[in-house]
């Protein structure tokens, strides 16, 4: 009965694991043709990108760049690829005159104008390819094009287009952009910012025109106005201070408190030192502690006894506000925010005072 | 005669038994090869390189710290911490715990990092041994050291960490660990994907023969020496297999206590790590299950394979014996502690499924393995064995053995090609044939080792010794 019952097992097994032999042994000639093939390729890429090499790299030289621009125009159809990759390549760590070499070599190779229909391939990561390349060369004459892939169905496409429009730097795509600011993916969202900070001040008007179409969007837009970094939006900032909806309050405050205050928003963070929200009075106390205004040390001190978001910026303003600051920290030792005072006087005795962000 | 032939009959049954354990044991790593050859490749199109650089450029990544244990580490901490230090990732703070050394610990890092002390401010959520002295670094502020009394035990050294830090999620690693420069940005994103994340365990590679500069790796090769060489498959097919299986499952009973990533209020929940642990990693994450599921809440403990940690295994056949036998000894003690969750429909899949398979597999396995080995080897001395069965048992412990650790080894190189040279690639597949003659009986004794250990309650935490990464 043993003996059956091996049999049996050993009909099953066998075949099995043959099945499964062949099966891997198939896929390790697979894996291994793979390694050789790609080993071929690479060194063809290694040979054919340092044939080119003196000719990329004497884009860099103002004297040199068009004999370079026309050698590079005479490159062959097969070895476009790798060169438009190694042109790519040197973009990711290089900015100025070279740029606009690079720009001039890709249109005559013809690069420009494939990089354009790319953006309208069937393929994703063509699109995307295409997007980042012209957002590389800042090419202006794709902003269109771009704009058009901001709402592609496939969020890589629409990162590139506005990682390349942010650095095209173009007026036409600010409002596509702010729009952006919606997407589905909050990636995308950081994505947008760092674009539209690279507008700086041109960026505010559209801004300002989207919350005023969009009042949902207030207490985004005063985020980003911090972000963008101008002080041409310390009024409509100043106005938000005093909104009804406490996000947007905590929110024109964080962005005042980034961009500095003036004697006007000082005022303002002071009042609302004593807000209802615990978000607005911590973004208050951050305010008025990068004031670096000294008269504003007892107000911080009474806040090192609010709730503890408050009291953590209260206590760092107070570290960077000289004797005054110190002073207030002294008092607060023997209250209730003792460990916190303990521990800004500790960073004050060992450290040099620094500005906290 | 007749009693010749009952034992002969006996070993032939006692042989069909251990046959059709194997059998089993190896579909079952079959099955998990096929699983994570399909979440591999489902996870490779997931997370694309501008993804990544999203999430570093993102206010709404979350901090991190990273906690590590550090017990008579002179020689390698300063370099353990500048390479944590320069880790790629927006917001973190490195809280290192001097766990009582008995060596320069303290002074290395206090010279490298002009330390001075501060000020105890944060709570004792987790009992500890007394905490001596909190240190910080007025030229790098994201750096905090604990200087503790010696605890005995690694879990009470990151427990101290952990009371300390001061971030919504916690990392932590082992002092010998090296991390991959983007390993925090992709352990980081089920966090980000999906909140029901409780833990996340990262890959545990092997560092030995690597190029190691500054803290990194920057070339990945083949060991030299053969003992590592055969660890190199296993880890291979303990995580690229077992690991993406069991993760896709969500019934991941294991993070290497070498790389994993926490939410803090979770492991105060539960307690920290369990200093009276030997398998303090696998407890753990056995306590956050049953703790989630007993309270219904919905969670996921995640492995993935991007975030790597490099680790130096032991070289030498004693200090290998000694971390098995650690092994051995720490799953036992695990799966004694969490006995109730074996089998029980309560405790779902980790009750139904992982539970019984490290019980069964990896707790009894070789036990079952080495009296199969045994029997076949003394009945054949005495001729009482039946030669087709011993054919069998040829076939389903070590041609099947033999196939699941070639699959492992495409896995990697069909989706991480960390190995580069086809002759690693070769040298590899080579390994994965050989190891089931001679590697795999030896691992096998020293778990047997562990379980006798066990038994007798012997033991206690001995490192493993090692010769320590030759850092450029």
């Amino acid at each position: 009965m043993i003996d059956a019952f091996v049999a049996g097992i050993e009909a099953l097994l066998v075949p099995a694991l043959v099945t499964t032999g062949v099966f891997l042994a198939l896929a390790v000639i697979a894996v291994v043709g793979g390694h050789l093939v790609r080993d071929a390729r690479a060194r063809r890429r290694r040979r054919i990108a340092l044939t080119y090499r003196p000719h990329i790299d004497a884009l860099f030289d103002r004297e040199q760049a068009p004999k370079a621009i026309k050698a590079l125009a005479a490159v062959p159809d097969e070895h476009r690829d790798i060169v438009a990759g190694e042109l790519l390549a040197l973009l990711r760590v290089t900015a100025g005159a070279a740029v606009a070499n690079v720009r001039k070599a890709a249109h005559a190779m013809g690069l420009a104008d494939r990089w354009k229909r790319a953006l309208e391939s069937r393929w994703w990561w063509r699109r995307a390819e295409g997007a980042y390349a012209l957002g590389c060369i800042v090419e202006k004459s794709a902003v269109l094009g771009l704009v058009g892939r901001l709402d592609d169905r496939h969020e890589e496409v629409r990162a590139a287009a506005v990682e390349a429009l942010g650095r095209l730097g173009d007026p036409r795509a600010l409002a596509p952009l702010v729009e952006g600011l919606w997407d589905d993916s909050g990636l995308q969202h950081t994505r947008v910012v760092l674009a539209l900070r690279e507008f700086g001040a041109t960026a505010v008007e559209p801004l300002l025109s989207h919350e005023r179409r969009h009042h949902a969007a207030t207490a985004i837009i005063a985020d980003l106005l911090g972000a963008v970094g101008e002080t041409s939006a310390l009024d409509p900032l100043t106005e938000w201070c005093s909104d009804k909806d406490p996000e947007v309050r905590a929110a024109a405050l964080r962005a005042l408190g980034t961009l500095g205050t003036c004697d006007r928003t000082y005022y303002y963070a002071l009042r609302a030192l004593g807000d209802e929200s615990v978000d607005v009075r911590a973004a208050a106390a951050r305010a008025l502690a990068r004031s670096r205004r000294r008269e504003a040390a007892p107000y911080l001190g009474k806040a090192l006894h609010d709730e503890w978001e408050v009291a953590v910026e209260s206590a760092h303003g107070l570290r960077d506000l000289g004797e005054e600051g110190r002073e207030e920290l002294d008092r607060a030792r023997t209250a209730a925010a003792r460990a916190l005072a303990r521990q800004m006087i500790w960073e004050l005795e060992r450290r040099p005072a620094r500005s906290h962000g | 005669m007749a009693m010749r032939e009952v034992l002969s009959h006996a070993i032939a049954v006692f042989d069909v038994g251990v046959i059709l354990y194997f059998i089993a044991l190896n579909t079952l790593y079959l099955t998990f090869t096929a699983i994570a050859f399909f979440e591999l490749r489902r996870r490779r199109k997931r997370w694309t390189p501008r993804e990544i650089s999203g999430i570093m450029q993102s206010p709404a990544t979350p901090p991190i710290s990273i906690v590590l244990g550090a017990f008579n580490e002179q020689l390698t901490v300063v370099a353990s911490v500048r390479s944590l230090l320069a880790l790629n990732y927006p917001a973190f703070e490195v809280v290192v715990v001097n766990d009582g050394s008995a060596d320069n610990t303290l002074a290395a890092l206090q010279d490298a990092y002009g330390l001075v002390e501060a000020p105890l401010t944060h709570a004792h959520a987790i009992p500890t041994q007394r905490v001596r002295g909190v240190y910080r670094s007025p030229t790098t502020p994201d750096l905090v050291v604990i200087d503790k009394v010696n605890g005995g035990s690694k879990a009470d050294a990151i427990n101290a960490g952990l009371n300390a830090a001061k971030h919504p999620l916690v990392c932590v690693i082992d002092a010998d660990s090296l991390l991959d420069n983007d390993a925090l940005v992709r352990v980081v994103l089920p966090f980000i994907e999906d909140a029901r994340t409780v833990a996340v365990g990262g890959m545990v590679r092997v560092a030995n023969g690597c190029t190691i500069e500054g803290g990194r790796v920057t070339e990945v090769r083949l060991p030299r020496n053969w003992l590592a060489r055969f660890q190199v498959v296993e880890y291979l097919r303990a995580f690229l297999a077992g690991r993406v299986a069991h993760s896709a499952l969500n019934a991941l009973l294991i993070i290497s206590g070498g790389f994993g990533l926490f939410r803090r209020d979770v492991l105060l929940e539960v307690g920290g790590f369990a200093a009276d642990s030997i398998g303090e990693d696998m407890e753990l994450v056995a306590r956050i299950h049953r703790h989630c599921l007993e309270q219904r809440r919905p969670y996921r403990i995640v492995f993935l394979t991007d975030p790597v940690c490099w680790t130096e295994v032991p070289e030498s056949a004693r200090g290998l014996a000694l971390q098995r036998n650690r092994w051995h000894r720490g799953t036992l003690d695990v799966l004694r502690r969490h006995a109730v969750m074996i089998g029980n429909p309560k405790y779902k899949r980790v009750g139904l499924l992982a539970s019984p398979y490290y019980a069964l597999f990896e707790a009894f396995g070789p036990v079952v393995e080495g009296l199969g080995y045994a029997v076949t080897i003394v009945g054949a001395c005495f001729g009482l064995i039946n030669w087709p069965i011993a054919k069998l048992m040829f076939l389903a412990a070590l041609v099947y053995g033999i196939l699941i650790s070639v699959g492992a080894v495409l896995l990697e190189d069909v989706f991480f090609r960390r190995y580069r040279r086809l002759g690693d690639l070769l040298q590899l597949l080579l390994f994965g044939v050989v190891e089931n003659f001679g590697y795999r009986q030896l691992t096998m004794w020293w778990r047997i080792r562990g379980w006798v250990d066990f038994l007798r309650n012997k033991g206690g935490w001995t490192p493993t010794p090692r010769k320590g990464f030759a850092r450029a």
